[in-house]
């Protein structure tokens, strides 16, 4: 059977990456919370590290990062499409959701381990801009416009809310904050992790990874059908208003002066 | 232990929600875009 052009992935695909990512959760789960030993120093707390760093690579890294690549290349001319508008927007909504993971997750973990449930420390203010930016992008999405006007403004919106993406990684590095270092991705490029514990946040990263995956396919083709439909209602619309105008008015009608040939 | 159950229960419900909104949304737009398919045609 054939499909519609930028449908997106085949749903025979789509269902095994879906699959994937949910037995990979479900063995980060179990390895996070049953296998793996506690912590010298955090004790049972250090199992949130199997899902805060995995959530917070999904949002910063690869939802925002795909976002701006995918506006950068709708900007440059050569690459203009709306598939990369549409991927974009997809990742973002994704992203958002990630994020707010990111800070609910952190947050838990803050408050036994520092004794607070928030504080003004670089990383985790930059985070919440972060999410306060995208969660702007989307709203701007929704800003009634032309489809290549909407594409132009959010691709601009979405590079410049990239922007509080390298703040938040160097944070750490470049401000004293509450937050630890990056226990992967540090200067070294040595992870400060070893064992079952490393392997179980590992499979976290894939886990988390297939999920984004499969749920920026998911909103992609929801973003595909929403303009179908979007604009074949206006066509449809638009053809019966055209329909009415052609017919002869009622007796009673009032004169009123009728534009001459149709809206383009 | 309470923490780290809390954080567990709190991303996989939202994971579960959002997933489930996406395919109900799809399966939504999709009967949509096929009844306006017929009713252009």
């Amino acid at each position: 059977m054939s499909r519609p052009a930028g449908a997106g992935w085949s749903p025979r695909v789509l269902a095994i990456v879906g699959a994937g990512a949910l037995v990979s959760v479900a063995a980060t789960v179990w390895l996070g919370l049953w296998v793996t030993p506690p912590d010298r120093t955090q004790g049972n707390l250090v199992r949130l590290v199997y899902l805060h760093p995995p959530v917070a690579w999904v949002s910063l890294y690869l939802a925002f990062g795909l976002a701006a690549l995918s506006s950068l290349l709708y900007l440059w001319k050569r690459t203009r499409s709306l598939f990369w508008d549409r991927l974009a927007a997809a990742s973002v909504e994704v992203g958002v959701v990630f994020t707010a993971l990111t800070l609910a997750t952190g947050t838990l973990w803050g408050r036994p381990t520092w004794g607070v449930w928030w504080t003004w420390d670089a990383r985790l203010t930059s985070t919440a801009l972060l999410l306060v930016l995208f969660l702007g992008y989307l709203a701007l999405r929704r800003v009634p416009a032309d489809p290549e006007v909407r594409a132009k403004r959010c691709a601009v919106a979405a590079l410049v809310a990239f922007v509080d993406v390298p703040i938040v990684h160097f944070s750490v590095v470049w401000w004293q904050t509450l937050h630890q270092g990056a226990t992967v991705l540090n200067a070294n490029l040595s992870p400060t992790i070893h064992g079952s514990m490393a392997w179980t946040l590992l499979l976290g990263f894939v886990a988390m990874t297939l999920l984004f995956v499969w749920m920026v396919a998911l909103r992609y083709r929801i973003e595909v059908l929403s303009d179908r439909v979007g604009e074949e209602a206006l066509e449809v619309t638009l053809a019966e208003r055209w329909a009415e105008d052609d017919s002869p008015p009622p007796a009673d009608a009032p004169s009123v002066p009728v534009p001459s040939g149709r809206p383009t | 232990m309470k923490y780290v159950d809390a954080g567990y229960v709190v991303a996989l419900s939202v994971l579960f929600s959002y997933s489930v909104s996406l395919v109900v949304r799809r399966r939504r737009l999709e009967r949509t875009a096929g009844r306006v398919d017929r009713d252009a045609r």
